[in-house]
């Protein structure tokens, strides 16, 4: 089948305009020999003449507009062929729905933002019609519902996805943690959600009050497998025996969350779940050693969610028999000091990914510090193999973390952070060289300052005296000078600071651009040239005394990158350095703000 | 020691590929068959699938070989296997980082070939691909055309008007 050429279409509508103009001839005659004779025609007959030739036109527009609609259609019906014809449209339609529910999943980056998995799904019905009819005629893409949809949609959604169990969002948008009420409708929806229990796959869910939890709790709910109470204030559920729950038909339920919402710790819902989060409680809060009871009835947990504000210590208390979680893969923890060394004490894992610890160390003793550092580095090694790096970070006000990362840029989700708050900086990395560090081979260690001005790097540098692991180091808005001095010679144990060092990376930090070019220098070899003799001389005795303690010289910098404030750049100094280090080594810009 | 047992693949255009046989056996396909016909020296024929494909589905297979195969009945609407629906590991996304031809004819390999990870590595990698783009983009990118009358198109749109901003 040839395609239509231009001239053709073009031949076309001339034949078919022919056509509707022939059709309509003899009309048109017929108004033209009246019109001679109409003048003296009275006024009556004229108007009926006009009506006459107004019909004829309307009927014209009506024939091009039905013309135009048919050939319309054709044109979509044509692009529909193309559309038949391309590869993506040639998979299985499992295959195709299978695609399309991976791309409805939440983008990575966009966590912030709420778009809602409806949202997501009108969007794709319109790349064309046969996502649309694929979309329109497949329940399970339909079967997630949002309190943030229209009423309309949601009723859409409800019928389209024709019994297919139900993923139900029933929380407002943001974080419930600082809402003090929740917004209208959401009731209503929750009211409509509550009518579907049966349904239910997956449901998060906020409430105001204890009855509304407790309905919740009584729904008949046979397929659910994920619950998310969540409360706006903290409240404890009673249910005196767990045949009460969801009616007694329950038997999924593989993923709990409750944020200020208590349950009794020794209901039968807590027994062999995958995912627990709690949240938002002090008062009502599990004790520590109930967390523990809960833990070992889940050996099967794979993500662990714990943020509790209770103040109880567990010295003193039995920390029960050690016990493996296997199949752990996430643990996010921001406990007591003293809760999270037991937990680490008394809990192992094997298979963890990702670790984020969230430690106030206010009043804690050394002892108790040096321990939980102790345990800490102990999962660094359970999570990461040798590809990621640890990263350290000096933050302001004396706080730090440190943290491992991916050596590339990749979206695998190993991560460890461990926020270490209200003790000295240079306490922690004293303890981290200790028994850290060492582990690490030196491509994989950078050390991170993020100190304010008044902090001054100094006390954290001398407890890196020795440490030739680091190979990376980055300053950003702090005190360059005493890291560029500690850089230029021979510290306290005789080797170089940083000995290993072949990165720094600089981001708008105050400094002295003629110790950077000392800096530079030193590890070079490079000494700068005395015009007096006298001196001269001096100084070559100083050196052949020192000379026989001084080390080998550390190996040269690869990389150096400084980032400046405006105008800040002192290009002639950067210059000398540049041309110590070579090309391509050094980079430097005035983009800092 | 003796070797590893092998079989020989044999591709639509006739090209032979000798593999081990747990290699092989990644394809439940390959495995049935292997299974229903008992050993044999004779190649195992796969008209779907041609020579540049099966050699990238073989080397998937060989990187993957002592791999845990997937429970059969999984369940797709739990929330963990929703949520690895969107995550690929470091060395399947470089692997799978072919142009857009041969990710399609792999994905049309592992479905015929019934290799259940390769399915998802190359359905998740189409996923993200569409994840956060406009329709008008979608099209470009798979060269889809707009077939929806202006009518439909306008229907659409005021229906949808919600979701816009979303």
């Amino acid at each position: 089948m040839n395609p239509a050429t231009p001239t053709a279409v073009e031949s076309a509508v001339n034949i078919l305009l022919q056509s509707i103009l022939n059709e309509n001839s003899n009309g048109l005659e017929g108004i033209s020999t009246t019109r001679l004779s109409s003048r003296r025609t009275d006024a009556k007959t004229h108007s009926s003449l006009l009506a006459y030739v107004d019909d004829h036109a309307d009927a014209i527009k009506t024939t091009l507009d039905n013309v135009q609609c048919q050939l319309l259609e054709k044109i979509s019906a044509l692009r529909t062929d193309h559309n038949k014809l391309i590869p993506l449209h040639q998979f299985p339609i499992e295959i195709f729905v299978q695609i399309m529910a991976g791309a409805l999943g939440p983008l990575r980056d966009h966590n912030w933002s709420r778009s809602t998995h409806l949202a997501r799904l009108v969007r794709l019905c319109q790349v064309c019609k046969h996502w649309k009819d694929v979309i329109d005629g497949t329940p399970s893409l339909w079967a997630t519902i949002d309190f943030l949809d229209p009423v309309a949609t949601t009723s859409t959604a409800i019928s389209r996805s024709a019994g297919h169990p139900l993923n139900i969002m029933a929380v407002p948008y943001g974080t419930i943690k600082f809402a003090s009420r929740l917004p209208a409708g959401l009731e209503e929806f929750i009211n409509t959600a509550m009518t579907l229990s049966t349904r239910w796959c997956s449901i998060q869910i906020a409430v105001a009050s204890l009855e509304k939890a407790l309905a919740i709790m009584n729904a008949p709910a046979p397929l659910l497998q994920t619950l998310e109470l969540k409360s706006v204030t903290q409240m404890r559920l009673g249910f005196p025996n767990g045949r009460t729950v969801f009616q007694g038909t329950n038997p999924k339920l593989r993923r709990l969350g409750l944020h200020c919402v208590a349950i009794p710790w020794d209901s039968y819902l807590l027994r062999g779940l995958q995912r627990l989060s709690i949240s938002g409680l002090n008062v009502f809060a599990p004790s520590c050693e109930e967390i523990l009871e809960i833990l070992g009835a889940c050996p099967g947990l794979v993500e662990l969610d714990l943020s509790l504000k209770s103040t109880a210590t567990v010295e003193g208390s039995k920390r029960g028999i050690p016990f493996t979680l296997a199949e752990l893969r996430s643990l996010s923890i921001s406990l007591s000091p003293s809760w999270t060394l037991t937990f680490l004490e008394t809990i192992r894992f094997r298979s963890i990914e990702s670790v984020s610890l969230n430690l106030d160390l206010t009043w804690v003793s050394d002892h108790l510090f040096s321990k939980l550092i102790q345990h800490s580095q102990a999962l660094f090694s359970v999570v990461f193999e040798a590809q990621y790096k640890l990263l350290i970070t000096v933050l302001s006000d004396d706080k730090l973390r440190w943290a491992c990362k991916p050596r590339e840029t990749s979206r695998g989700s190993r991560k460890f952070t461990i926020a270490a708050w209200n003790k000295s900086a240079s306490k922690t990395v004293e303890c981290l060289v200790e028994t850290l560090l060492n582990r690490f081979p030196a491509e994989f260690i950078e050390i991170y300052f993020d100190c304010s001005l008044d902090l001054s790097p100094g006390p954290i540098l001398k407890e890196l005296d020795g440490v030739d692991c680091i190979n990376h180091v980055m300053a950003s808005k702090c005190d360059l000078d005493p890291i560029l001095t500690y850089m230029s010679g021979p510290t306290t144990n005789g080797q170089w600071g940083f000995p290993m060092l072949e990165r720094l990376s600089v981001y708008d930090c105050d400094y002295d651009p003629q110790l950077l070019l000392s800096m530079v220098e030193a590890r070079y070899g490079l000494e700068e040239e005395e015009d007096e003799e006298e001196e001269e001389e001096e100084e070559e005795e100083e050196r052949s005394d020192i000379s026989e303690d001084q080390p080998d010289l550390p190996p040269p910098l690869k990389r150096i990158v400084i980032n400046h404030a405006p105008g800040e750049a002192d290009e002639g100094t950067l210059a000398l350095v540049e041309d110590i280090l070579g090309p391509d080594c050094l980079k430097y810009d005035e983009n800092a703000e | 020691m003796s070797a590893a047992p092998q079989v020989t693949l044999e591709s639509s255009d006739g090209e032979k590929f000798k593999v081990d046989k747990e290699v092989a056996e990644r394809s439940v396909l390959i495995k049935n068959m292997i299974e229903d016909v008992g050993e044999s020296d004779n190649p195992i024929p796969l008209p779907n699938v041609n020579a540049s494909v099966l050699k990238k589905v073989l080397e998937y297979c060989e990187h993957h070989r002592g791999d845990p195969l997937p429970a059969a009945d999984a369940d797709p609407s739990n929330d963990d296997n929703r949520k690895r629906a969107t995550e690929i590991s470091d060395w399947d996304q470089k692997f799978i980082q072919v142009d857009q031809e041969m990710l399609f004819e792999i994905i049309l390999a592992a479905n015929y070939m019934d290799i259940k990870p390769l399915l998802d590595v190359g359905c998740k990698t189409v996923a993200n691909m569409i994840k956060g783009k406009t329709p008008e983009e979608i099209r470009k990118l798979f060269n889809i055309v707009n077939d929806f009358t202006p009518e439909e198109e306008a229907q659409i749109k005021k229906e949808n008007e919600w979701a816009e901003d979303r």
